[in-house]
């Protein structure tokens, strides 16, 4: 058996010393009675640029940490503080047999293995905080909502769910930016953004993005989740509601002698997998699959003042909507596939 | 020239260091990269007709697993507390701090309060009861580090009452 008794033997603190002083940079400075002047000298001073460190010479003019911190009757220590060199060194000031001694360590490896750690963890809260911030501007209370109750979780894995996916825009808007001043442009799609967005916050969707001068917006997030029958409904009635909102805004902008732009709707229904796709400057929540793109297919194909429902989604609709005409569209990358088109009676349409 | 030893506190990301580098280089960056442990900056104002060289501590973010070290304020001629007017939460940090201060140093020296990221219009989330009641007696300013509002000023209000 080993004497568990004994300090640690004189070559093992021999070897120890070593590593600190030599791998550590380690420099020494003692103290006049002053506590303010160096009375010696030693270790790796040469390790901190530009610091020269000579008997009689005030030691707080070493460096601007030192500023302060002189003379001392106990013992300090300032961790992490950056060099010239952008390296890092741990100063301490230490009170040993009544004399006072400053002592220098260079950490720059230990930081910089922090560093990474500390980064990724502080962005990621910064970029979470922002997320909700977007999520709370655009998305709506909703969203935020579900997300603090963990009804979606936000990672990037995502959570599969059935969920209804509707796309709506302003057709011809391309061409009404080209031939308009900015602020007519921008005062003109605020006016159909409120019209398309308003009824799906309205009828429980979230709005999954906005698209130039469109939206995409998801049914079946929150409440009766995974109910595709109400996203169905709810979202088959936001549809029509978009319509005859527009409709509205129309006969609004006509009577002033405004020029009137048709929308466009797309719904489908399906599985989708929710989550969060990083990057900094990207709208983080998103639903992924075959259906949305589906979705956003049929509001491609829609005219102006329609609705294309995908048969998935005009199945679970309740009670099953009158007046909608089936149609066999080949839906690009999808193939003929049967869709009900609505028309929203006159008004809806675009002026042109 | 008399000088001063002025630490920027508060939480991470709130943009102290982009507040240094505004006020003592006139420049941002939307880059973020997390101070470790402090950096210490140097910079001479005239306050009054007096001149003052500023030693700024650029100090670590506080967080719940790395405390700033209250022998970083020692030898503090004055405090510069930062808040991010988007992120409340912010606010409850710097009280934090602020209570460290007072209860571990008891230390009287003077302090500016700043609430950041003023640019943000969109995202403004400060709120005006709390923000006024955190600072007490203490001057107040919204700042933005991107645009330089109110930046000089702050620093300024810090020298001239660190004379005071
Ligand atoms: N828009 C805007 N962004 C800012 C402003 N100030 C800082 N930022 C950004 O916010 C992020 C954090 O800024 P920093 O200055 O590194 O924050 P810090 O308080 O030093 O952070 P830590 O060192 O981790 O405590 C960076 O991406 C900055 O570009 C501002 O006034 N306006
Ligand atoms: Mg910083």
């Amino acid at each position: 058996m080993t004497d568990m008794g004994g300090g640690i033997p004189a070559p093992i603190l021999d070897w120890l010393m070593e590593q600190c002083a030599g791998e550590r940079g380690l420099a020494w400075a003692e103290l006049e009675d002053d506590g303010v002047r160096v009375r010696r000298a030693g270790g790796a001073w040469d390790r901190y640029a530009g610091m020269d460190v000579r008997p009689g010479m005030e030691a707080d003019g070493l460096h601007d940490a030192l500023a302060g911190m002189l003379p001392f009757d106990e013992a300090w220590s300032l961790p992490m503080i950056e060099l010239a060199d952008g390296g890092h060194a741990d100063l301490h000031g230490l009170v040993l047999d009544g004399r006072r001694w400053i002592l220098w360590r260079d950490v720059s490896r230990g930081v910089e293995a922090a560093r990474g750690m500390q980064q990724s963890a502080n962005e990621g809260q910064l970029r979470q905080a922002r997320r909700a911030r977007v999520l709370d501007r655009y998305l709506g209370r909703e969203v935020a909502g579900l997300i603090e109750r963990g009804e979606v979780r936000l990672n990037a894995a995502g959570e599969r769910r059935e969920i209804v996916t509707l796309f709506a825009d302003v057709r011809g808007f391309t061409a009404f930016n080209e031939r308009r001043d900015a602020q007519e442009v921008m005062d003109s799609l605020n006016e159909y953004m409120v019209a398309m967005l308003e009824p799906v916050l309205d009828e429980g969707g979230v709005v999954d993005k906005i698209i130039g001068d469109g939206i995409m917006a998801v049914f079946g997030m929150s409440g009766n989740a995974g109910n595709v029958v109400a996203a169905a409904t709810a979202g088959w009635r936001a549809a029509r509601r978009i319509l005859d909102g527009v409709a509205v805004v129309n006969a609004r902008r006509a009577a002033r002698g405004a020029e009137t732009l048709g929308a466009g709707v797309g719904l489908a229904a399906g599985e989708a997998v929710l989550g969060l796709l990083g990057g900094r400057r990207r709208r983080a929540f998103t639903a992924i699959g075959r259906h949305v793109n589906l979705a956003a297919r049929l509001e491609d194909a829609a005219g102006a003042g329609e609705a294309l429902v995908a048969e998935d989604a005009w199945r679970a609709i309740e009670p099953r909507p009158h007046g909608l005409q089936p149609r066999m569209l080949d839906v690009r990358g999808i193939g003929p596939t049967r869709v009900y088109c609505w028309r929203a009676p006159s008004g809806a349409l675009s002026g042109q | 020239m008399i000088r001063k030893k002025v630490c920027l506190l508060g939480a991470f990301g709130v943009g102290k260091t982009s507040l240094v580098r505004r006020f003592v280089s006139g420049i941002f960056s939307d880059k973020y990269l997390s101070t470790m442990g402090v950096k210490i900056d140097r910079k001479t104002v005239d306050a009054d007709g007096r001149e003052v060289g500023l030693m700024i501590w650029d100090i670590h973010g506080e967080e719940a697993f790395r405390k700033i070290p209250m022998s970083y304020l020692r030898g503090a001629s004055g405090l510069m507390m930062v808040v991010d007017g988007t992120r409340p939460e912010t606010l409850d940090v710097a009280a934090g701090i602020v209570r460290r201060v007072d209860d571990e140093l008891g230390l009287a020296a003077p302090r500016v309060w700043l609430a950041n990221k003023r640019d943000l219009a969109d995202d403004w989330a400060l709120p005006a009861d709390a923000w006024a009641k955190l600072a007490g007696d203490a001057p107040r300013f919204e700042t933005s580090a991107l645009s330089g509002e109110h930046v000089d000023e702050a620093f300024l209000a810090l020298a001239r009452a660190m004379l005071a």
